[in-house]
């Protein structure tokens, strides 16, 4: 018989809010977190706009020393971390550390780190790159520092899988705890990704909104038929995964339980997606069988629903293809309508949406509705949330090479 | 039903010594030493100018220049290991089974000699001349991606960046999910290819690379030399290969990862290296009497190869020196997040042909007190069970035992 998994604590740092009470409240209201870039100069980028965390200081949970050897992804996963720990109310007692994990997903790691430090070596200053460049700017340090700050011993793993980095960690993570592995793990996702060559970059593919950078509220319009990119964001999202025996015997307040899991792999295109939608649909038809889920029984699907043009019609013919008829009467909504696409952390996030929806029996909403895609015709939750019985919730991530990952959530009833 | 079982059933390799399995294999039986001055850019400006280069290997023999541009070498290097992974284990990729086949591969920085190059012409030209292919050359998720994509096959697809352990914790990962039912059949690896100016600069400035040569548990050795390549396997589930009769190299017993506070606060290394190799044995059932050779992490930075050895010499106590150690990397460099990965290419092979690579560059220590690290010459030895060790340079530490099929059946 295979452990349960279940979600007792979640930690945030998101452009909305930071503590998971401020993230769900703004959820729910609403609110459009998107603007004009501060981080740098956008003159020159075609896409001006994003979600910013403006609010973030990292001396609230690290010491400067500390901090300035690690990049933002970093600081991020260690504030989201010990938010996670607050509210899953966790002790960390030395007997327990052994079979504690930390498995984040995470598409760019320190590469913010490394473009700074380039722009010194490449201005002819080779000597004069920081001594912490190397461990700053591995995707590994995002996990380790993690696993460091809590005396965590168990496996301390980076997934890089793009944008659905997240889904992937969670996981394994999951999976970690039905074999026995792992009691606990702590999972989710970090991306800090508002650089002048990460922005650039996305620019530069094409998949960033481009067109809205004089109104960039209205930016980020997933399943809208004028959509033309997506909106970049940043931020980090941690959950309590833990074996459910080890959660009651704490006493853990319990948002949901980790039911499935699907991974597939449209081996078609490194930025396209599979116009069929079929590996979306069977990543999401994995995840239900696995949590023993049946298609009916699905109250709410937070989407990947990006904002790009293919995403949002691709993923719409997924979930049809993987829920027949019931699509039309499965709750979809974006978060990424209100605090844009926080890459490979955007995954976390949306799980992190699932487990509050199952906890609180509310749906958020897709805001910026405003011009109908016949190609987009489910039930998006336009503009504002609404109270509906979630007994099962599903969070899915697309990403670029071809990914797909799906996490289904259940109502925790003992 | 008992746990599904995991075996090796093919070895693709792209490396410093050659271009697949059987050149690999002859050049460290050989220690053939692939240590020389950095040709790919010019170094003379470094405290380190050397390393071991993939030299032989040229994309163009494999993939259209279209894709190579798309690409940064690290996927170059992976998808044509891939490729000699399917070759060596003869696997015929059949339609109605794709779904169950998987990737998983580890890196340290993925495509980060791709940013460089861009990062450079960003602040340079202007982001008009950036690759339009930027984030899928440079971000770790493209590497798999394109794998992948490059064999159709519709199964998981991840990459591990944990740092210098990252390939041994793939291959963590594709056990996991070959047991947990989410494939059949995992190609599962490292690839690395950051001998770039940024990287060789930044572990300059970090002060572990070596300006003399690869010499791991010597005396006096003053940091490790960069290598690069991709090591990757046929992970297979035990009756998909005996059905298809596959030829198996040996059986993945365990995976074993820890991760322990570094620094102040600090646990010892060789505590932690010690439990993850306790740990892997007691995952996979064995004593450690039963293991005959060890595929160590040895990359010459002397603290890390102290607690190693001391690591070694705390488990398996007198064992420790009937038992052979030795380290590819005094031949081949250190591949970082591919190290995992290679360092199982030896244990495999070691296995399979009973021979013990040997540690070149070798400097008799004086203190007596010596492992078997099999100094400069390889030889013959029956072979029962292995493990590779792998440590990233702070706090992570993966251990994986590697079984003769079916011998390990007690």
């Amino acid at each position: 018989m295979k452990n349960r998994v279940v979600i007792t604590g979640i930690g945030v740092v998101a452009p909305n809010g930071i503590g998971v009470v401020p993230f769900w409240q703004a959820l729910i209201k609403g609110t459009n977190c998107v603007d004009t870039i501060t981080f740098f100069d956008p003159a020159q980028h075609p896409a001006q706009v994003a979600a910013e965390i403006k609010n973030f200081d990292y001396k609230n949970y690290l010491s400067h020393e500390v901090a300035r050897k690690m990049d933002r992804s970093s600081h991020f996963a260690i504030a989201a971390a010990l938010e996670a720990v607050d509210d899953g109310a966790f002790k960390i007692k030395n007997e327990n550390r052994d079979k504690i994990g930390v498995v984040l997903g995470s598409a760019a790691g320190g590469l913010g780190f490394y473009e700074k430090q380039m722009q010194v070596f490449w201005q002819g200053k080779g000597q004069g790159i920081d001594e912490q460049t190397l461990l700053a700017t591995s995707s590994g340090t995002v996990s380790e520092e993690v696993s460091n700050l809590f005396g965590f011993s168990g496996p301390s793993i980076i997934i890089s899988n793009g944008c659905t980095s997240a889904n992937d960690a969670i996981g394994m993570s999951a999976n970690f705890i039905r074999s026995g592995e792992l009691d606990v793990v702590f999972t989710g996702g970090s991306d800090a990704c508002i650089t002048p060559g990460i922005v650039g970059a996305f620019c530069r593919l094409g998949a960033l909104s481009t067109k809205r950078n004089h109104e960039p509220k209205k930016a980020s319009r997933p399943f809208n038929i004028d959509r033309d990119g997506f909106v970049i964001s940043e931020g980090s999202w941690v959950l309590i995964l833990e074996k459910m025996e080890h959660a009651l015997e704490r006493g853990a307040s319990i948002y949901a339980e980790v039911a499935g899991y699907g991974a597939t792999c449209d081996a078609y295109h490194i930025t396209k997606p599979l116009p069929s939608g079929e590996e979306t649909a069977r990543a999401i038809k994995m995840a239900l069988k696995e949590g023993n889920v049946e298609p009916e029984k699905l109250s709410y699907i937070n989407a990947h629903g990006t904002s790009t043009e293919l995403n949002d019609k691709t993923e719409t013919l997924a979930i049809k293809k993987a829920l027949g008829k019931h699509a039309y009467s499965v709750s979809v909504s974006s978060m990424k309508s209100m605090i844009g696409h926080a890459i490979g952390a955007a995954g976390a996030g949306g799980v992190a949406v699932c487990a509050l929806a199952i906890k609180n029996d509310f749906i958020p909403p897709t805001i910026n509705y405003e011009s109908p895609d016949p190609e987009c015709d489910l039930d998006y939750v336009w503009n504002t949330g609404r109270k509906k019985i979630v007994e099962a919730a599903l969070g899915n991530s697309i990403g670029f090479g071809s990914k797909n990952a799906a996490v289904v959530l259940t109502k925790y009833k003992g | 039903m008992g746990q599904r079982r995991a075996v090796i059933t093919g070895i693709g390799v792209i490396s410093p010594n050659g271009l697949n399995k059987e050149a690999f294999w002859q050049g460290i039986k050989e220690g053939r030493n692939c240590v020389d001055r950095v040709t790919s850019f010019d170094a003379s400006g470094f405290p380190s100018q050397i390393a071991a280069e993939a030299k032989l290997f040229n994309p163009q023999d494999y993939l259209p220049i279209k894709s190579i541009k798309k690409m940064d070498r690290s996927n170059h290097l992976a998808i044509v290991a891939a490729k000699g992974a399917i070759t060596d284990g003869e696997f015929q990729i059949n339609d109605a089974e794709i779904g169950r086949i998987g990737v998983v591969i580890g890196t340290s920085f993925g495509g980060v000699g791709y940013a460089e190059k861009e990062i450079y012409k960003l602040y340079t030209e202007g982001l008009r001349m950036m690759s339009s292919y930027t984030t899928t050359g440079t971000f770790c998720g493209g590497l798999t991606g394109e794998v992948s994509t490059a064999f159709n096959f519709r199964g998981p697809s991840f990459t591990v960046a944990n740092g210098c352990n990252s390939s041994s914790d793939s291959f963590g990962l594709a056990l996991g999910m070959i047991r947990d039912n989410l494939a059949d059949v995992m190609l599962a690896g490292g690839a690395e290819a950051c001998i770039t100016p940024g990287v060789v600069g930044a572990l300059c400035r970090m002060g572990v690379l070596s300006a003399k040569a690869s010499r791991p548990f010597a005396r006096g050795s003053d940091g490790f030399v960069l290598g690069e390549g991709s090591w990757v396997f046929i992970l297979e589930e035990l009756e998909h290969a005996l059905q298809r009769k596959a030829h198996i190299y040996a059986e993945l017993l365990s995976w074993a990862s820890v991760c322990k506070p570094y620094g102040d606060k600090g646990a010892d290394r060789v505590s932690e290296v010690g439990e993850a190799i306790v740990s892997a044995l007691q995952k996979g059932g064995l004593d450690p009497e039963e293991i005959d050779y060890i595929s160590a992490h040895g990359s010459g930075l002397p603290a890390l190869d102290e607690a190693e050895i001391k690591a070694i010499k705390k488990v398996f106590g007198q064992h420790a020196y009937g038992l052979a150690v030795s380290s590819i990397k005094s031949m081949l460099g250190f591949p970082l997040g591919a190290g995992g990965a290679a360092g199982l290419a030896a244990a495999t092979l070691a296995l399979e042909n009973n021979y013990l690579p040997p540690t070149i560059n070798h400097e008799v220590d004086d203190n007596g007190d010596v492992l078997d690290y099999v100094p400069n010459n390889g030889r013959g030895k029956k072979i029962r069970n292995v493990l590779s060790i792998s440590l990233d340079f702070r706090s992570k530490s993966s251990v994986l035992a590697l079984g003769r099929y079916p011998g390990n059946e007690k």
